[in-house]
């Protein structure tokens, strides 16, 4: 528990700290009148009466910093401002969320049941057909990226097979076989490469675990091979995979913006792509700063995993390195 | 492939659209059929076309294939219809159809509702569309540039006082344009009539019966307010096509509930695109008439109401995943077909293409494809049928006509000689350019057939970059649309040819809201590739030109500066302009002698001034899946109003 | 990662001739990966592509960016061994180029990020206290950012274009490196040749950059080709997605956005550059492998 509160205080706040006063000047470095931007007033056609009370209102007349504390204050009040769209952030925001959670949840599990099973039954079956099948798919994950492969399953499963939708959403919430008929594809391209990371890391782990000495002393005691591999074996080569796990939680929210824009996903990545492109700065501070937040808080529940996980780690190490 | 290119289409502008059966087989074969009447697509939201309604010249004919019970009645039905205009159909086959058609009708007069063609019209479903790009609904629906056209295709969220056949349509000066076609009439929308005395004020009678969408009746006032709106660069957006359409009026005024009064600054004739362009908001939804305009953010009570048969679910909006209209029963137009119409956002036109392939959209809502394999292999789907038809617009290569060094006409003149017209053409749009590269389309009087040719001419145009002083080492700056695969390659031909010259292009990908905006503010660099407006009769891209010539605005505003335009008249290197400008006021206000003479000075110092032209012609190809049906839609769109769908 | 890393690399030597050894180590080691036949496969991937960047273009006369003459999208044939684009560009040279230009702003960026991450790191770890927190709560900013996020953000502030996916794809490397600079450096530190080194009265840096540094290379040697792998592709995701790419100028990911809307009509043109990102990304990943195998002894002995 000290050692979450600690984490929390030398790392975590700081860092968001510093990440958000990042997003904003960087929104603020970009030129360009942010009154204008705001209401989405090209031609400076604002009557000038109504442009300074916008301005007042967006708080523009104010010193850089306090600009600063007063947009900080509003995110944390959950008013992210508003999209060029029209539209508050937030409600894009709130879109969004559920869309991106189901993604990444189904690639998630894709990525770590698949990449789990054939990484142990590659090790056991080294050299069988398991393990062909798991170099390959690596070799087709890892040689290919995210966003070609989805372009493929794209074509062969929804044009040509005609197995599930191209595009859309439909809420886990009202449908769910429709919702997962429209998550697999997306789910597929974005959790394959997971999978690919975790069955190579597994596999590698599983080996050099069954090549330890306390193996061949189980193995001697009689043991059945599946015996030793559930009892003794796989239980030590997971917690390294775990790490592993977490960098590819990271590697996920990463990917899913590139997925989401090939797959039409209204998930945080699209709108986030839409953001930069018809320059929405509002909504691409929003996004990041989002992501930001999620990014840090997975990577430190991967780390208190970890620690849970393995008692060797001393909280000093870990809070060094 | 290449010979598609030589489809001989139907010319003539506007008396001879034809009705086309949109197969492989009839595109080869060219058939054309007169008659049926010029048919508009209101493609707004298409992309292409920024601030304006292209209209298509449309048929529409399922393909001849065997199909479920239901889709072969209509076939026969359209078969028969096509047979009638079609005289080239082999004999056994016309007794064939002829069968199938006594079939067909026999079982639609079982029917409660059929459509003209004997069709059992079905309701309720959903019509999913698919839509390029979010929509900016700051000044909705005022400020309806871009694809913000796109919430309503047709003009059935919002009505406008007239329409132009079944469409609203927008025109700016009839007389430049003789329309044979009875169907291009302007039609009442909510205004039932309307006089002139002297053609400068005008009194329109609105209908009694028109309801907004939140249940109150749709008072004249409400007519007046749309137009005091239009005129306040705060609310429509400075440079927008409805404002600079809005710049004639010298006011609105609403005599009683029925009564308009609309006020111009000058004698014009029928303002058609006045009163079929301007939609008819709700004053107390949609902000007052100083700015900022409707703000849904900041204004709680801000949706989009208007009074058409659609109702736009604002709740439904996202701008990440799309919308939908639900249906409104209760106004003057009665109640829709479907139950619901949905959109779906895409991220380019090619991922449309695939949904549309895959049967997740039922139609594309008239964003072209710009890639002629995708347009061959959806014609050549028994899963899909499509409208198509000579495009009126064209897709416009745009010269910012105040940046140095394209003030210079040689220079613009230069680049254009550049690019590869027929190359572009052949490559990105296929057998669905209609050529005709002039600033008047075929059909129309002031068509010149030995004018209208491609210019490329490199050597001529280094002479010309040359003498207009862009030599070697200059540097030119285009902003591309990038989700167009026509635009950077476009830029990227033109880049290679002026890199010759040791002149160097520029690229300055542009998404499209941005260039609404840069355009709007006439903030771009040299040119636009890829985003130009569908320059024909009615557009408003035309009439930002008249706007231009008459007032020195619409396209004339640098650095965001609106308070202070540069009138046309007044900027440097025009004197070639002038000319022509002049001849537009002419011909806007009816004093010019129609002689090929005179048409041919027209058109030779358009050619001068080169300010905007065609690159290509894009033929409109709307696909839609085949269970979508249109009961004969005459010469007009298919509307999402009459459209029914095939319950499955 | 970086625990495993043992000292057998780079053994600390006082005497003799140091300015080589790091280099002659680093002979011995490519010898030793070439043996392993994962590594040859890789290194000799490597190599043709290298040849394929960089040496091709001075054979071909053909200008990438100049559109061809003759029909879009053709497919592959003998004047066109890759096929042709949608401007009849012929993709050989365009994904020669493409690949050359990959490598240098991507090494480039690598290198750049590399080297400012290694530096904080030593930095950070050889100081200690204030310094260490400081410069590491910095790593910890960049590392909080999704790497895609960070490079969408810095493209905006700083517009489109290769340059600013570089220095994007730079900041994405420091934060890694810093870590394994600076953790190594904190192992190293407490050796026994250090206090040596002191005891002889040798500088702080010299002990650093001499004696310590060598031995924290063995883990960046490892690190690096995923550092390069993660960096590649984050590169062309962001060209895909249509940032970062200056026309007509080829990248890899330029190309596939390019063939993208032709993808079922001509897929030579998106393949092309698909089947040398996955040559390029599968030969780093078996040389990281067998280096991973080299520098860790259990596992060497059980090969």
């Amino acid at each position: 528990m000290t050692y979450v509160l600690r984490r929390l205080v030398t790392q975590l706040i700081p860092v968001l700290f510093l990440a958000s006063i990042l997003i904003f000047a960087s929104v603020r470095l970009i030129p360009g009148d942010p009154v204008a931007g705001a209401i989405g007033d090209a031609m400076g056609n604002t009557d000038p009466e109504v442009y300074q009370k916008l301005k007042e209102e967006l708080g523009l007349n104010k010193p850089m910093y306090e600009q600063y504390w007063i947009w900080l204050g509003r995110i944390f009040s959950g008013d992210f401002g508003q999209s060029l769209t029209g539209l508050p952030v937030t409600k894009i925001l709130w879109n969004a969320i559920p869309a991106s959670v189901e993604l990444a949840g189904l690639a998630i599990i894709i990525g770590f049941t698949l990449g789990l099973t054939m990484g142990v039954l590659a090790a056991v079956n080294r050299g069988g057909f398991f393990d062909w099948f798991a170099a390959l798919w690596t070799g087709w994950n890892i040689g290919v990226p995210s966003f070609v492969a989805g372009l493929v399953y794209l074509i062969v499963f929804s044009v040509w097979l005609d197995l599930t939708p191209v595009s859309g959403r439909v809420p886990l919430t009202e449908d769910p076989l429709e919702a997962l008929k429209h998550l697999a594809l997306p789910a597929l391209a974005l959790g394959g490469i997971v999978a690919a990371n975790i069955s190579r890391f597994t596999r590698q782990s599983l080996l050099d675990t069954l090549s330890e000495d306390y193996i061949r002393t189980a193995r001697s005691k009689g043991l059945s091979n599946g015996a030793v591999i559930v009892r003794h074996a796989l239980r030590p080569s997971l917690i390294p995979v775990v790490t592993i796990m977490g960098l590819e939680l990271a590697s996920i929210l990463s990917g899913t913006l590139v997925i989401e824009t090939v797959f039409t996903w209204p998930g945080l990545g699209r709108a986030l792509i839409n953001a930069v492109n018809n320059r929405d700065y509002t909504v691409i501070q929003a996004t990041t700063i989002l992501l930001v937040f999620v990014f840090v808080v997975v990577n430190l529940i991967v780390d208190l995993v970890y620690v849970g996980l393995d008692p060797r780690i001393r909280i000093g190490q870990s809070a060094e390195s | 492939m290449r010979e598609r290119n030589r489809i001989i289409v139907e010319r003539n502008y506007w008396s001879r659209m034809k009705r086309q059966r949109l197969s492989r087989r009839n595109l080869l074969r060219a058939s054309a059929r007169a008659g049926v009447g010029a048919a508009g697509l209101a493609l707004v939201g298409c992309g292409d076309d920024d601030d304006d309604q292209p209209a298509i010249a449309q048929a529409q004919q399922q393909q001849a294939q065997q199909q479920q019970q239901a889709m072969q009645q209509e076939q026969q039905a359209e078969q028969q219809a096509v047979q009638q205009e079609q005289q080239e159909q082999p004999a056994q086959q016309a007794e064939q159809q002829q069968q199938q058609q006594q079939a067909a009708v026999a079982q639609a007069q079982q029917s409660d509702r059929t459509d003209s063609q004997g069709n059992v019209i079905q309701t309720g479903g959903v019509f999913k569309r698919a839509a390029a790009s979010q929509l900016t609904l700051i000044r909705f629906p005022w400020n309806s540039a871009g694809n913000n056209g796109t919430i309503d295709p047709t003009g059935y969220m919002y009505n406008c006082l007239t329409q132009y056949g079944g469409v609203q349509l927008t025109e700016t000066a009839n007389r430049f344009w003789e329309y044979s076609n009875p169907d291009w009439e302007i039609k009442p929308d909510v205004a039932a009539s309307w006089e002139t005395p002297d053609n400068q004020t005008w009194v329109f009678n609105i209908k009694p019966n028109v309801v907004f969408h939140d249940g109150r009746a749709f008072v004249a006032a409400d007519a007046a307010h749309s137009y005091e709106a239009i005129r306040d660069p705060g609310v429509s957006g400075g440079g927008s096509p409805a404002h600079n359409l809005g710049k004639v009026i010298a006011g609105a005024e609403a005599i009683d509930d029925v009564t308009m009064r609309l006020d111009l600054a000058e004698p014009r004739g029928f303002t058609g695109a006045l009163t079929a362009y301007v939609r008819m908001g709700h004053p107390e939804t949609t902000g007052s008439t100083t700015a900022p305009a409707l703000d849904v953010a900041r204004n709680e009570e801000a949706v989009l109401i208007g009074t058409g048969p659609w109702r736009f679910d604002t709740d439904s909006y996202d701008p990440n995943t799309g919308w939908r209209l639900a249906p409104f029963s209760e106004g003057h137009m009665g109640a829709p077909n479907m139950d619901e119409i949905t959109y779906t956002i895409f991220s380019d036109a090619d991922a449309i293409g695939i949904a549309l392939e895959a049967g997740d959209i039922d139609s594309h809502n008239g964003i072209p494809f710009n890639n002629p394999e995708t347009i061959d292999r959806l014609t050549a789907s028994d899963e899909h049928w499509g409208w198509a038809g000579t495009s009126l617009g064209g897709q416009i290569f745009r010269f910012a006509i105040d940046v140095e060094p394209t003030t210079d006409p040689r220079a613009r003149h230069g680049v254009w000689r550049m690019v590869d017209q027929e190359r572009v053409v052949r490559d990105y749009f296929g057998p669905y350019d209609d050529a005709g590269r002039l600033f008047f389309q075929r059909g129309s009087q002031g068509y010149l057939e030995d004018l209208d040719r491609p210019n490329y001419d490199p050597a001529e145009g280094a002479k010309l970059l040359d003498a207009a002083g862009v030599g070697a080492g200059s540097v030119l700056t285009a902003s591309t649309l990038p989700i167009r695969p026509y635009a950077p390659a476009l830029a990227q031909l033109l880049q290679a040819e002026l890199s010759t010259l040791d002149i160097e292009l520029e690229l300055e990908p542009t998404e499209y809201n941005v260039m609404i905006e840069k355009q709007q503010a006439g903030d771009f660099g040299n040119f636009l590739i890829g985003f130009g407006n569908w320059i024909r009769p009615e557009s408003a891209a035309l009439a930002m030109v008249m706007q231009d010539a008459l007032h020195g605005e619409g396209n004339a505003k640098r650095g965001g500066d609106a308070s202070n335009p540069i009138p046309v008249r007044e900027r440097p290197y025009m004197d070639n302009y002038f000319d022509w400008l002049d001849m537009i006021v002419d011909v806007q206000t009816g004093n010019h002698e129609d002689s090929e003479a005179y048409w041919r000075s027209f058109n030779e110092k358009f050619h001068e001034v080169m300010f905007a032209q065609a690159i290509a012609r894009q033929r409109g190809a709307e696909f839609y899946t085949n269970r979508v049906h249109v009961p004969d839609p005459g010469p007009t769109t298919p509307n999402p109003q009459t459209i029914w769908l095939e319950q499955t | 990662m970086s625990g495993q890393v043992t000292t057998q690399f780079a053994t600390a030597r006082f005497g003799g001739d140091e300015r080589f050894y790091v280099l002659r180590n680093a002979w011995r080691e490519f010898r030793a990966v070439i043996r392993d036949p994962r590594g040859a496969l890789a290194v000799s991937v490597l190599s043709i592509l290298l040849f394929f960047a960089f040496i091709l273009p001075l054979l071909d006369p053909t200008d990438p960016n100049r559109p061809g003459s003759g029909p879009k999208n053709a497919s592959i044939s003998w004047e066109a061994p890759m096929g042709t684009d949608h401007i009849s560009r012929d993709l050989l040279a365009r994904n020669s180029i493409g690949l050359g230009r990959t490598i240098k702003h991507g090494f480039a960026a690598v290198l750049v990020g590399w080297l400012v991450g290694i530096s904080i790191g030593y930095i950070a770890g050889w100081r200690g206290g204030r310094t260490d927190t400081l410069l590491m709560r910095g790593v910890d900013v960049l590392l909080a950012f999704p790497g895609i996020v960070f490079a969408i953000l810095l493209i905006t502030i700083m517009g489109s274009g290769i340059f600013s996916v570089a220095v994007a794809i730079a900041f994405f490397n420091i934060p890694g490196s810093a870590r394994l600079a600076r953790a190594g450096v904190l192992r190293e530190r407490e050796r026994d040749y250090v206090l040596a080194g002191r005891c002889l009265g040798l500088s702080g840096r010299r002990i650093l950059f001499r004696h310590v540094a060598p031995n924290t290379f063995g883990a960046f040697t490892v690190q690096v080709p995923l550092a390069i792998v993660a960096s590649v592709l984050i590169m062309a995701a962001l060209n895909f997605l249509g940032l970062g790419a200056e026309l007509p100028a080829p990248t890899l990911g330029a190309i596939m956005q390019e063939g993208r809307p032709y993808m079922r009509d001509a897929p030579h043109f998106v393949l092309g550059p698909v089947l040398i990102l996955a040559l390029m990304l599968t030969a780093l990943n078996f040389l990281s492998d067998v280096l991973t195998e080299r520098l860790d002894p259990v596992r060497r002995r059980r090969v």
